[in-house]
């Protein structure tokens, strides 16, 4: 009796593997496109050759910490959280499976370096805010709103997915001159295993030249 | 510890030594207690380094061409020797030709803000012009530069645009200073040895990137990291203001109020630092105590200018004074994890440079004033790495690692396990109606 019922559990746990997974996202060659010279103060300069003493040139802040994220392309409107770090050293996620979650540990969308919304791709009822996340295409745009209601738009540059187990964390969350802003949920099939989806897919976007 | 060895010919021929045999110091340093001193962390001290002193030199060597002063050519040496540093530092990371061709690139930059400096000397606009358009055109051969040695990587333009915006300050402090808006040329100066050091900070996170295995994994951009950057940024910036201040003052030049002024905001900055990890009355504390020794430097400026051998003998006194209380200070703070021995024996070099390096130029000979100058400078990198580490050890979990220690968890097993829970409840609900059959057939039957 209980061999047939651990069989049956086996049948039930494979069948349903297969049933759903989302699927990974290819491994695309995007690149960034690179910006273009904006007009430097020394042009500005040019124009008039007088000698005058020039304002003071910082490097832009752009940094918001972020109320909302709108994605057209893939229909997603939605509130993001802040989330931090759990005791053991890992990535909160957000609470509601339709909000997403700013990791605020790490630096603001916007800033310069790797800024990380994550979002939850099903729940158990269906799914999470981030399912379509792998329809995204170079080019594509995304929006962050600021508490201020201040916006600014990121441009997808590049999307690839890691099995869950080796994924670049350093790199998907580590320091970059550029202003970054990396989403990731998950994908791949459901490891009942490992109690979790076998692969993590990181859509990499960048802050656009209109915003700087 | 061997504080010679703050001076570094070839920093990151250095670093690579170190990555090689340093191993255990940072596999250590991978996950556990986080730590100052490793491969990465140090690649991204000597870069900011040599960056921040590059814009620290072309300042005072523009000054000093637009005053027509007469160190100008020992600062222009002191610049080129500094881009011959730069260079080996690069060709250590990507080979001679790569370091020969960042020479000549870095030099030519170099070329046209002298282009400039002589342009404006003469009054000649359209000199200026031509020399401004070729420092536009930098911006691209940077970008080339960087996405050819970082194998297309797509930092480069990011990095380039930082590189751009270090020539824009230089001018900025520069006509702020020929507009006599001394002030101004100051705050400039400063934004610009403050850029390179993020510039250094996107630099060494590209190259370690592009070669993990080259620094033991290790990251260059951590809070411990950015500890020892922060305090090497502040406290090697003190000390070349602190030099351009005192030749300021033996010669009474214009801009002599100004570089106190930038000295002093420094001052500031630092004790801010200070105060961020140890809080405000000991930011207080260490402000006070700062501006002390400061104030020992000047009495020797001003003991020079008179020549009073005994008031110089006096402000030296002080400064030794000084270090030994500084140092005490330093290591109650730290809870003794920066030995005050180790720190006076710093503390006491550090004046000794900056009392060369014045000394030299009091007296004319000026490529000593801006070789010791620059061992000045460089020495402070190593106080910062003393200090940070130590601040460090007593404080790991401020410095813990902000990296999460795996990918999130953004994902729940799949709708179908509904089904599937759906069959053991029903599996469960079935047993215990079998079970609840099964005890009323018992007890039907006892009944019976």
């Amino acid at each position: 009796m209980w061999k047939f019922i651990s069989l049956l559990f086996l049948t039930l746990l494979i069948g349903c593997g297969q049933t759903q997974s989302t699927e990974s996202a290819q491994t695309s060659d995007m690149k960034s496109s690179q910006e273009e010279v904006s007009e430097s103060s020394i042009e500005a300069a040019n124009k008039t050759n007088e000698v005058m003493s020039p304002p003071i040139i910082k490097d832009a802040q752009y940094g918001v910490v972020p109320k909302k994220i709108i994605i057209e392309r893939i229909g997603i409107e939605a509130a993001v959280e802040q989330v931090g770090l759990t005791k053991t050293g890992k990535m909160e996620v957000p609470e509601d499976y339709r909000n997403t979650g700013w990791f605020n540990v790490g630096v603001k969308p916007g800033d310069r370096g790797s800024s990380i919304i994550a979002g939850h791709v099903n729940d158990p009822k269906g799914k999470g805010v981030f399912w379509d996340l792998n329809e995204l295409e170079t080019g594509d745009e995304v929006k962050v709103l600021g508490e201020a209601g201040d916006s600014l738009v990121f441009e997808v540059v590049d999307k690839k997915s890691f099995q869950t187990g080796n994924a670049p964390v350093q790199k998907v969350f580590g320091y970059t001159s550029r202003r970054m802003l990396n989403l990731i949920t998950c994908t791949g099939e459901y490891n009942y295993d490992i109690g979790t989806h076998e692969e993590r897919l990181v859509v990499y976007t960048e802050l656009t030249t209109d915003n700087k | 510890m061997n504080w010679k060895k703050g001076f570094i010919i070839a920093p990151l021929s250095a670093t690579l030594l170190f990555s090689a045999n340093g191993g255990l110091v940072n596999a250590a340093s991978m996950d556990s207690s986080p730590a100052v001193e490793t491969a990465a962390v140090d690649l991204r001290a000597d870069l900011g380094h040599l960056l921040s002193e590059h814009a620290f030199l072309a300042i005072e060597a523009m000054r000093n061409g637009a005053a027509g002063s007469e160190d100008f050519e020992a600062s222009v040496g002191a610049l080129k020797a500094n881009t011959e540093d730069l260079s080996a530092a690069i060709a250590s990371v990507y080979g001679d030709e790569a370091g020969q061709s960042f020479n000549d690139m870095w030099s030519a930059h170099i070329g046209y803000f002298v282009d400039y400096v002589n342009a404006t000397a003469e009054g000649d606009k359209e000199a200026k012009q031509a020399a401004l358009d070729e420092l536009s055109q930098y911006r691209k051969d940077f970008s080339k530069f960087l996405e050819t040695a970082t194998g297309e990587r797509l930092e480069a333009g990011s990095l380039a645009e930082g590189l751009q915006m270090h020539v824009n300050q230089l001018i900025g402090a520069f006509d702020s200073y020929v507009a006599e808006d001394y002030q101004k040329a100051y705050e400039h100066e400063r934004e610009a040895i403050s850029h390179m050091h993020m510039v250094a900070k996107g630099l060494s996170a590209a190259i370690v990137d592009q070669f993990p295995d080259k620094f033991n994994d290790t990251m260059a951009v951590t809070p411990a990291g950015d500890l020892r950057a922060d305090l090497s940024y502040l406290l090697s910036e003190h000390a070349g203001l602190a030099v351009v201040a005192m030749q300021n003052g033996i010669e009474g030049t214009p801009d002599f109020e100004a570089s106190t002024k930038a000295l002093s905001a420094n001052t500031e900055d630092l004790s801010a630092a200070i105060a961020s990890v140890y809080g405000d009355e000991a930011g207080q504390a260490f402000q006070d105590m700062w501006s002390e020794h400061i104030g020992y430097f000047v009495d020797y400026v001003n003991a020079t200018a008179e020549e009073n051998e005994d008031a110089k003998q006096e402000a030296l006194d002080n400064l030794a004074m000084y270090k030994e209380n500084f140092s005490k200070f330093i290591e109650e703070a730290t809870g003794g994890q920066v030995e005050a021995s180790a720190l006076a024996e710093g503390l006491q070099m550090h004046a000794d440079q900056l009392i060369g390096s014045f000394d030299s130029y009091a007296a004319g000979t000026y490529d000593e004033a801006f070789s010791q100058a620059r061992e000045g400078y460089g020495h402070m990198y190593t106080a910062a790495k003393l200090l940070s580490s130590g601040i460090v050890a007593q404080f790991p979990d401020k410095f813990a690692s902000e990296m999460p220690s795996e990918m999130p968890q953004t994902g729940y097993a799949p709708a179908d396990e509904n089904n599937m829970m759906l069959w053991w409840t029903l599996g469960a609900i079935a047993l215990a109606l079998a079970a609840l059959a099964a005890i009323r057939k018992f007890k039907l039957g006892n009944e019976e």
